[in-house]
């Protein structure tokens, strides 16, 4: 497992010496971390796998909210727009 | 659909305790409150695994706009896939949107680079993102795949 990146879910109910059907179970419960590739096929990451293990995966918790007001982040900022979009998008902010 | 500042503070926190949880190194997410009166943020996490020459990187960009008192909703955003091992990105945007209605008649566009920085097309056509947990697991799905990206099944918006 150590060479490996991800794990099949049949990998991993060969680790916990449960069945496969278990192991989609926990998935869908969401307490075992997969990335679905498709409506069939998922992935776990060997990293997420070791933190299910040793009982270290972290329960949600809102983020912090800044007490700063800042200046607004620019996204897509330096990303070249479509030729005439650019004109469009001087004339909005002229 | 609008939301609380404490709905998308909670939802920020979702999004990083997701990709934590599948192994990746996200920093103590922080919700920003503009000058504009939007809020918004930008987490970014590096994937467990390979990291030669660095770790692949995934990030969230989102702004929020006023939609009523207290409440917000999602205008813009950016999710995107770097990943350096592998040596390709992939990622999905949301922004200028006035911009790109009138000239290309789509609120969002694609990047996809089956090789990091020599993208066959700078922007391809795209369909919006329901929200951050859709485009970071579309991404990860992508990071996961050790097959090409598909970025010729795309339509490049010329």
């Amino acid at each position: 497992m150590q060479d490996k990146q991800f794990l099949s879910p049949n990998d991993v109910a060969s680790e916990l010496s449960v069945s496969a059907s278990t192991v989609l179970r926990l998935i869908h419960e969401q307490r075992l971390p997969a990335i679905r590739v498709s409506e069939r096929i998922y992935r776990i990451p060997v990293a997420a796998f070791e933190k299910y293990k040793a009982g270290a995966l972290e329960s949600p918790s809102p983020a912090r909210i800044s007490p700063e007001i800042s200046k607004r982040l620019r996204i897509g900022a330096g990303e070249p727009l479509p030729e005439a979009a650019e004109v469009v998008a001087r004339v909005r902010s002229a | 659909m609008s939301e609380s500042l404490a709905q998308v503070a909670s939802y920020l926190g979702g999004l990083a305790v997701y990709l934590r949880n599948l192994g990746a190194d996200v920093p103590e997410p922080v919700l920003d409150r503009y000058d504009t009166g939007e809020i918004g943020f930008a987490i970014t996490g590096e994937l467990p695994g390979l990291d030669d020459p660095k770790p692949a990187a995934i990030t969230a960009q989102e702004i929020w706009n006023p939609a009523g008192v207290g409440r917000y909703e999602r205008a813009e955003y950016a999710y995107d896939l770097i990943d350096y091992p592998a040596n390709r990105r992939r990622a999905f945007h949301m922004h200028d949107v006035p911009a790109y209605l009138a000239r290309l008649g789509v609120t969002a566009h694609e990047h996809c680079e089956e090789v990091l920085g020599k993208p066959t097309c700078d922007q391809y056509l795209g369909l919006p993102v329901y929200g951050g947990y859709e485009g970071l697991s579309a991404l990860l799905a992508a990071w996961s795949d050790p097959g090409p990206l598909g970025c010729a099944r795309l339509r490049c918006a010329r």
